[in-house]
């Protein structure tokens, strides 16, 4: 680091001498005081609206009161959307979900209307009525299907002798077991 | 032994012609916030026959009607009515059940709504419950096991999905074994319910021979008889066979007219005539609650036929919930405002 | 010397008191706005300001060392905001006949009384080049004559960056003396 010169220093000298000269501290304080009070006064109204809003929290039993009644709406926030959740979860995995719109009747309903008929047939009037032609065809085919496997099951009795008595027998058993009270 | 299939089959043809009348009805509530109901009925027939007997729920000159024909790649045309009416609350629907004069007025059905307020939500429900038929039924799910009853409550396409799919051996082996119980259940309420009835004609008349409880400790029994010779139910019936060896000769002959009574009650109380159909329900807001089955439409479904509500109430419900923002935004700024005073405080006492 | 009790005193809102100790503050900030800012009314505007934010603030001072230090950072802070918006004025050059009035003045030696005027003219033109930090640092150091870990608390500079910035702006000034006095 280069020295200072002597002239630097000197020049220093006369600054550090000439401190500056404040010609009136009172017109400093009076802006001051002046400028003071004007924010005071802007303070001063928040500070009365932010009592107001807020005056209840040095009432004792009020700010204790509506700290109880904030933390029972937490707690019924939670229970609420605890139950809610917890019924959502259920559902998902109680319900099925099916695809399709149309919903046929059930096809137990063809036999209980005639076990129905089959008990009281007389309760039935005839009626004129129309079916598809799909519907028709549907029935012919398990009409057919219903011919073809007892036939199969009549042939296979037939064959056999023995198992033909046999179901002879059990057959003759079985009304007289049936009537028998 | 030859003609006895030969009567089966000429029953069976009997019986699909006869049941092939009513529409495949589809009746869809869309359920409002306030509590109306938008309810639309789709129906469709293989022929154009929407005669009032005939349809399943009940609908009338105040709601607007709408009719179409669809044909299929095969050739199979379809009739198809819609019909659809704004009411103002469930007990407007109440009211058409009330009144009804279609196929299934006989049965007593009701809906209801209620809305509750829960301040973070309110919740919804809809309900519809149909009044079981019998007084002295016994409960299906006496018969069936859960998986079995949760299968019996499934609409028709879901159990044949079940039986085409990979575990189709269970569930056709499921299927079979269910009819074979709910035809010892409906065989079972007939007789329950013909005792009830009987017992109820005689008034204790009878002596204890033929009071409700020595008819009901006997009830197996005739569940029996009664199944293995519903062919020759009638006849046997008609000449007094099976009442002597239920209730002895005596008072065969003394009850006679009381026992037939009760049997045609019985028989009309078991066997009703029932049309099936199909409930949908589109609730307002978040589904939280259900005993029904959701579709691809993410719309609940029920399927309805007279098993269901049979032997006990068949309620078909639904529950919701929307969310009351203002609520929300309310308890945020109150919520806010109790922790700014706590906050504030806590800062000026530091 | 500033009484700590003082200061408690205006921290309880007591202005009698504050008025008291703007009087004991001016003039030291006076001091040091004037000699940043070579300007009388806007050295006093920066000394306004800063009781203003002192009072605002009191509540921060713990020790009546503390509040010298930090009645300087204000002061120091609030120069540099008043430098930033006049750097947008066009740069003063001094004409050969001011340089020389000038070293007419410092030839004169300690005993020259110079005048807040030419005080503010010698101090302007000789750090003219310097930016406001280095400024700053000549200062507080060579003319208000405070040590490095006073300016450091002051300014928030390492001693590193205070020597640093000393070493530049002593080689300009030096420079400019020996070009011009």
């Amino acid at each position: 680091m280069k020295p200072e010169s002597e002239k630097y220093n000197k020049v220093l000298n006369v600054l550090r001498k000439s401190k500056p000269v404040l010609s009136s501290t009172e017109d400093i304080e009076r802006e001051v005081i002046k400028k003071i009070s004007e924010v005071h006064q802007s303070d001063v109204v928040l500070s009365d609206i932010i009592d107001f809003l807020f005056g209840w929290v040095y009432i004792g039993w009020v700010r204790r009161s509506l700290i109880a009644a904030s933390i029972v709406l937490v707690l019924i926030f939670i229970y609420q959307q605890g139950i809610i959740l917890k019924q959502i979860n259920s559902l998902s995995s109680q319900t099925i979900i099916i695809d399709g719109e149309n919903l046929n009747t059930p096809s137990d309903m063809i036999e209980k209307r005639l076990m129905m008929y089959k008990i009281d047939g007389r309760r039935f009037s005839s009626k004129s009525i129309t079916i598809s032609a799909k519907q028709m065809e549907q029935l012919l085919e398990s009409v057919n299907e219903m011919q073809v496997q007892y036939k199969d099951l009549l042939n296979l009795i037939e064959e056999d002798p023995e198992l033909k008595k046999l179901v002879e027998k059990k057959l003759i058993e079985n009304t007289r077991i049936k009537i028998k009270l | 032994m030859k003609r006895k299939p030969l009567k089966l089959i000429v029953s069976l043809i009997l019986m699909m012609v006869v049941s092939c009348d009513e529409p495949e009805t589809v009746v869809t509530n869309y359920i409002h916030p306030d509590g109306s109901v938008t309810r639309k009925i789709e129906m469709k027939s293989v022929a154009n026959n929407f005669s009032l007997s005939n349809l399943q729920v009940p609908f009338d000159s105040t709601w607007i009607v709408r009719d179409s024909i669809e044909i299929n790649n095969e050739g199979d045309t379809t009739w198809v009515r819609r019909a659809e009416k704004l009411f103002v609350n469930a007990d407007e629907i109440n009211l058409t059940y009330k009144n009804d004069s279609g196929a299934n007025r006989a049965i007593s059905r009701q809906s209801a709504f209620k809305k509750r307020f829960k301040w973070f939500n309110t919740e919804y429900r809809f309900s519809e419950r149909i009044e079981k038929q019998l007084e002295h039924g016994y409960p299906v799910r006496d018969f069936l096991n859960e998986e079995e009853l949760l299968y019996f409550y499934s609409p028709e396409n879901m159990q044949e999905s079940k039986k085409k799919s990979q575990d189709s051996l269970k569930y056709r082996a499921m299927s079979d074994t269910i009819d074979s119980k709910t035809d010892t259940w409906s065989c079972k309420n007939l007789v329950s319910e013909w005792i009830g009835k009987f017992t109820n004609l005689t008034d204790g008349k009878g002596g204890k021979d033929i009071d409700r409880e020595s008819l009901k400790a006997r009830e197996d029994e005739m569940v029996k008889v009664v199944k293995d010779n519903s062919d020759e139910f009638d006849s046997l019936w008609a000449n007094g066979i099976l009442l002597k060896g239920f209730i002895g000769e005596a008072n065969a002959l003394k009850y006679k007219t009381e026992a037939d009574s009760a049997v045609n009650l019985a028989i009309d109380n078991v066997f009703i005539n029932f049309k099936d159909y199909s409930v949908r329900i589109v609730m307002p807001g978040k589904l939280i609650g259900t005993n029904g089955f959701i579709d691809s439409s993410e719309v609940l479904l029920w399927p309805v036929t007279s098993d269901y509500f049979l032997t006990e109430p068949y309620e078909m419900w639904a529950e919701s919930k929307t969310t009351n923002t203002w609520a929300w935004i309310v308890s945020g700024i109150f919520l806010l405002f109790v922790l700014t005073g706590v906050v504030l405080r806590v800062i000026k006492k530091g | 010397m500033i009484d700590i009790k003082l200061i408690e005193e205006c921290r309880g809102g007591n202005l009698n008191n504050f008025r008291k100790l703007v009087g004991l503050t001016s003039p030291f900030a006076y001091s040091v706005a004037f000699r940043m800012l070579g300007d009388e009314e806007q050295a006093k505007d920066v000394v306004q300001e800063t009781l203003v934010t002192i009072w605002q603030k009191l509540k921060k001072i713990k020790s009546a060392e503390g509040y010298k230090t930090w009645i300087y950072r204000i002061v120091v802070n609030k120069c540099y905001d008043q430098m930033r918006k006049r750097k947008r004025n066009p740069e003063f050059v001094a004409d050969e006949q001011t340089w020389a009035d000038i070293s007419n003045r410092i030839s004169e030696g300690p005993s020259a009384d110079l005048e807040n005027k030419e005080t503010a003219q010698i101090i302007s033109l000789l750090t003219n080049r310097l930016s406001p930090k280095q400024k700053a640092v000549f200062i507080l150091s060579d003319i208000e004559e405070m040590t490095s870990d006073e300016i450091s608390g002051i300014t928030g500079m390492s001693s590193t960056a205070i020597k640093a910035n000393l070493h530049y702006a002593r080689k300009n000034i030096s420079e400019m003396v020996e070009r011009y006095l």
